[in-house]
């Protein structure tokens, strides 16, 4: 379903009697008369010296109450994570994907896909103007679902990690609690496939260009925005990852960063590429330098967005996955 | 034209899309007649002579006005009640299924994120307009509204055997 058809189906819901175009009701037309015939209260503007004034003492009230001066709000990118710092590498993107693939064949993963994605993600959802307007998402988001289409996930509010500039509203939700809990009743969860693809490379190259829909325009950011949904509704087998590492490094300008520690400390390796659909961003897949697992996705803005009032490079959203051996958090 | 004129035409341009917002979240219709009244009523004790304010404004006074009057749950139980009678009226065999799911699928949504819809799509207002009635700026509405479109559509995308079985009886 695009856009238009979303538009007609919610407009088709709506539940007001009175029709666009009704005339207008003479007992409406009555009582304008009262309130108008009503001596008005004006609202006059105040002299602005009055206002300054006022504000001093609004600022003096809560210097004497606090011991501080109050403080504009922070800038929206002064609140987003930093962005990972990558070391380079000697070695290139093939022999860094060749060396996952070897680790990933040591076996660390399911031994059959899952219907199931537990992610522990960051969401930005900007506010240019106020910060106290910008919704911060830590959430732990857990997709379960079957082959008859049913389902749930559960979105609950995560614990802070560790990584520098990682920040929340101390008014957030406490860690654990319930976001959101969708359900799913047989036939109702949609998804391309009832199927994981095969593990082979052709088979997750098809899949992810038709999550995409990129078609022959398909590049490593689209590989990468593809694994994002892929990711998001499976865990895949270690063959299977192995397959998608060896579409993101044979897809046109995929790009070796280096390695990193991600957001929970984890030694990874960053390969990005700019998605079709989204030129404004980087997307980065965090490959584990020991498992060769993909641990996560992480989206860059690569140029100031003055809507969202945040630079270049400033993190917009990251996923992590294989999490569910964090000790804080228990499944 | 004089300040009284002006009020006038205001009032008579904007009535229905007013009591139109009032009705789509109060599910009594003369309740709804009456607050459409106190909102004009604020707007003419409230207004600055030659500085007209325009219709988000006006929706947000009502917001504030259905608020003070009705305690949330009343008012969230109502606009449910309404959208179901509403869904029921429209669903017909082959399209009762997706109603169901579009319903469901919103009421899954937080308030805020439902807020936006609805000024979106029943309203019509631009993520500007939208940012004035909510009193927050137009980039976070567009965020919103992005997730939650990304949200609702999947949901709405007939399941893979749905679509086959169409197929098939076409065939």
């Amino acid at each position: 379903m695009n856009d238009d058809e979303l538009g007609r189906a919610l407009r088709a819901l709506d539940p007001a009697r009175t029709p666009a175009d009704s005339p207008l009701p003479l007992d409406a037309e009555r009582r304008l008369r009262e309130i108008m015939d009503r001596p008005p209260v004006r609202r006059r503007r105040r002299p602005a010296v009055f206002i300054t004034a006022a504000a001093a003492a609004v600022v003096v009230v809560l210097t004497i109450l606090t011991g501080v001066f109050w403080m504009p709000a922070p800038p929206a990118s002064a609140l987003t994570p930093d962005p990972l710092s990558y070391r380079e590498l000697s070695a290139g993107l093939d022999a860094v994907v060749a060396d996952a693939q070897r680790r990933l064949a040591d076996g660390h993963g399911p031994e059959e896909p899952e219907r199931r994605s537990l992610s522990l993600g960051w969401y930005f959802s900007g506010s240019p103007d106020d910060a106290a307007d910008t919704v911060f998402r830590r959430e732990w988001v857990d997709l379960h679902w079957n082959a008859d289409l049913s389902g749930a996930i559960v979105t609950t509010a995560a614990e802070a990690t560790n990584a520098a500039g990682d920040t929340v509203p101390a008014d957030g939700p406490a860690p654990g609690t319930l976001v959101s809990e969708l359900t799913f009743v047989p036939g109702q969860y949609s998804t391309l496939s009832v199927d994981a693809p095969a593990p082979t490379r052709e088979a997750m190259r098809d899949r992810l260009i038709a999550s995409t829909g990129v078609g022959d325009a398909f590049t490593a950011g689209d590989a990468v925005n593809g694994i994002r949904r892929l990711l998001g509704e499976w865990t895949l087998t270690d063959a299977q990852e192995g397959a998608l590492l060896q579409v993101v490094a044979d897809a046109p300008r995929a790009h070796l960063l280096g390695e990193t520690e991600d957001r929970l400390g984890r030694d990874v390796v960053g390969i990005s590429g700019v998605p079709s659909a989204a030129p404004g961003y980087d997307l980065t897949l965090l490959v584990s330098r020991d498992t060769g697992r993909i641990y996560g996705v992480e989206s860059t803005l690569r140029d100031d967005d003055p809507s969202l009032g945040l630079p270049g490079g400033s993190v917009t959203e990251y996923t992590l996955w294989n999490v569910d051996d964090r000790k804080d958090h228990s499944t | 034209m004089t300040d009284d004129a002006d009020f006038v035409e205001l009032f008579r341009e904007h009535y229905n899309a007013v009591r139109r917002f009032i009705e789509r979240r109060v599910s009594d219709r003369e309740a709804a007649a009456d607050l459409t009244m106190d909102c004009f009523e604020i707007a003419w004790t409230k207004r600055v002579p030659g500085e007209p304010f325009g219709l988000p404004w006006i929706y947000r006074t009502a917001r504030n006005l259905i608020a003070n009057e009705y305690r949330r749950r009343e008012r969230e139980g109502a606009l449910w009640t309404h959208i179901e009678t509403q869904a029921r009226t429209l669903a017909s065999e082959s399209t009762g299924v997706m109603v169901e799911r579009l319903v469901d699928a919103v009421r899954g949504l937080s308030e805020g994120d439902r807020e936006v819809l609805w000024l979106t799509y029943w309203e019509e207002l631009s993520a500007a307009d939208v940012a004035v009635v909510l009193d927050t700026n137009p980039g976070a509405v567009w965020t919103r509204l992005n997730r939650v479109r990304a949200r609702l559509r999947p949901l709405l995308t007939a399941p893979e055997a749905e679509r086959e079985g169409a197929a098939d009886e076409r065939r």
